[in-house]
């Protein structure tokens, strides 16, 4: 009679301790991550990279891809050469993305390649508002980073069927992961003007962005 | 048996009970109330930085509204509006230098006449050599709009809201155009930067609402560049209606760089003088030292301070 009843209480200790060693776990990680990879510490994640390495290596999430579409033509522009634009204009976009933000070995303090992909004379004045165009602010006190959300939607100017200049509508939402403080979301939104690069391939030649830090619901150290 | 098993198997209970408690308590200690930091609200700092790059700091451009009739060619009719703008990327200031249509100026090549016969004579070139040579300030572009592609134009924007200095009527707007703010659509808009008869001192004061047009498209402009397309479509209708010899990536750069303009920063003067006739032709003795005065003071740096 009392046999069974002692089996259940066992079992049901057994599970409750098994809850209670879990539960640290999975509350750090974030209620909509629970199953999705931990990022590793010192390692950016701004670009898929498929499987952990080293030993050290932790279980993180993957890392939101580059999303680029071009989403207004005025004047005339073929399908094809939409695909092409969002691919070609894609890149300086995603130059600037992992060289300002979502790249690099964190902690990170250097900054300086953050403004490839930009004019000369807009890469001169990003670099005055560089804690707000680039992630130098947290930098030093990041241990990684992890891409949420990437995505740019151009607006084309074709007069002639072919692009003479783009409005990216971007918005870049990252995660900040920081080793004695709570993750911050990072959101950088806004405009980016590209133009066309003499040499070939496409530069920012301006930008109206607005960036905003909140520290991540769900995370907790 | 079963009296003495009876108190074993309380006290192995009571024991569970203890170690399940415990496991709790140390589990509440532990794990923290869902990882999730509860806020009643949230207040975050948005910080935003803006720049556009140009190859210029300070850009001089002539603005003309031709009066050519449909059909007509927009570059060998006369100019109706002459504005020189000087705009300065670097600290969002500007000057508009409105001169008078019927000014009687020196035409090269072809004698004392009105400036604005200049376009008819030679074209957007001649005519910004004869602005220049009564301001003293070379323009580095000129821009020429007929009233259709005015119209155009404004329409691609929205309609425009200007400040009228006075009120007046036309059919084209029943309720009249009022002292102050008036919002106006793109032929009502036309009409504004055409009316002469209705004004004071007519060309010096409808060139002073050219300005306000002026500065009436440039607040609409600023208020919508952030909507997407806006700048495009915008770009692509001065393309199409106006003329110049720019290419569409110059205009763009050109256009994105002119949002930089704060309304607030933007000054106009017109340039005054005396009216009479030369034979049965009415015309405008422009002020050319005050023509020059002003330009010394905004030639480098397209600013004004105090007055004009």
């Amino acid at each position: 009679m009392t046999e069974p009843l002692g089996s259940t209480a066992r079992r049901l200790l057994a599970g409750l301790c098994f809850v209670a060693l879990l539960a640290p776990t999975s509350a750090c990680t974030g209620g909509d991550q629970q199953s999705a990879p931990r990022p590793s510490p010192s390692r950016s994640t701004g670009q898929p990279t498929g499987q952990p390495t080293g030993p050290a290596a932790t279980l993180r999430p993957r890392p939101a891809p580059l999303h680029v579409k071009v989403t207004r033509v005025h004047g005339r522009m073929s399908q094809h050469a939409r695909t092409v634009l969002a691919h070609v204009a894609g890149r300086a976009i995603s130059t600037y993305f992992r060289n300002a933000f979502l790249a690099g070995s964190y902690p990170r303090s250097d900054f300086g390649n953050a403004f490839a992909s930009f004019s000369k004379g807009a890469a001169g004045q990003a670099r005055h508002d560089r804690d707000l165009l680039t992630n130098a602010a947290l930098g030093p006190d990041t241990v990684s980073v992890t891409a949420k959300r990437q995505s740019a939607y151009l607006s084309v100017l074709a007069p002639h069927k072919v692009a003479a200049g783009i409005t990216a509508q971007i918005d870049l939402k990252f995660l900040a992961d920081h080793a004695h403080a709570p993750d911050q979301l990072v959101t950088v939104r806004g405009r980016l003007l590209l133009t066309r690069k003499q040499s070939g391939g496409w530069q920012i030649f301006g930008y109206h962005l607005s960036r905003s830090v909140v520290a991540e619901k769900g995370t907790s150290r | 048996m079963s009296q003495l098993t009876a108190p074993r198997t309380r006290l192995r209970r009571a024991r569970q009970l203890l170690v399940l408690a415990v496991v709790l308590a140390l589990t509440a200690l532990v794990v923290p109330q869902g990882g999730v930091r509860q806020v009643p609200f949230s207040l975050v700092k948005v910080r935003t930085a803006s720049a556009v790059d140009h190859p210029r700091d300070v850009i001089w451009i002539l603005c003309l509204g031709s009066d050519a009739r449909p059909g007509q060619a927009m570059t060998s009719t006369r100019a109706d509006a002459i504005q020189l703008v000087g705009i300065n990327l670097r600290t969002g200031a500007a000057t508009d230098i409105g001169v008078p249509r019927d000014s009687f100026v020196n035409i090269p090549g072809h004698g004392r006449n009105k400036i604005n016969s200049a376009m008819a004579f030679g074209g957007p070139q001649l005519m910004a050599q004869a602005v220049g040579n009564l301001v003293g300030i070379h323009p580095d572009y000129v821009f020429a709009a007929g009233f259709f592609g005015f119209r155009h134009m404004l329409r691609a924007i929205g309609g425009v809201t200007v400040h009228s200095k006075f009120a007046f009527s036309d059919p084209v707007r029943p309720q009249g155009y009022h002292h102050g703010k008036n919002r106006l659509t793109p032929f009502q808009a036309l009409i504004f930067a055409r009316m002469r008869h209705a004004l004071p001192r007519g060309d010096f004061d409808r060139s002073h609402d050219q300005q306000s047009l002026m500065k009436g498209i440039l607040r609409e402009v600023r208020r919508k560049q952030d909507q997407p397309g806006f700048m495009e479509r915008g770009v692509l209708s001065v393309v199409n209606n106006l003329n110049t010899d720019l290419r569409p990536s110059e205009l763009f750069t050109l256009a994105q760089a002119a949002t930089r303009i704060q309304p607030h920063k933007y000054r106009g003067c017109v340039i005054n003088g005396s009216t009479g006739y030369v034979g049965a032709m009415s015309v405008v003795y422009p002020d050319v030292g005050e023509a020059r005065s002003i330009a010394r003071r905004v030639r480098q740096d397209a600013t004004l301070e105090g007055r004009c």
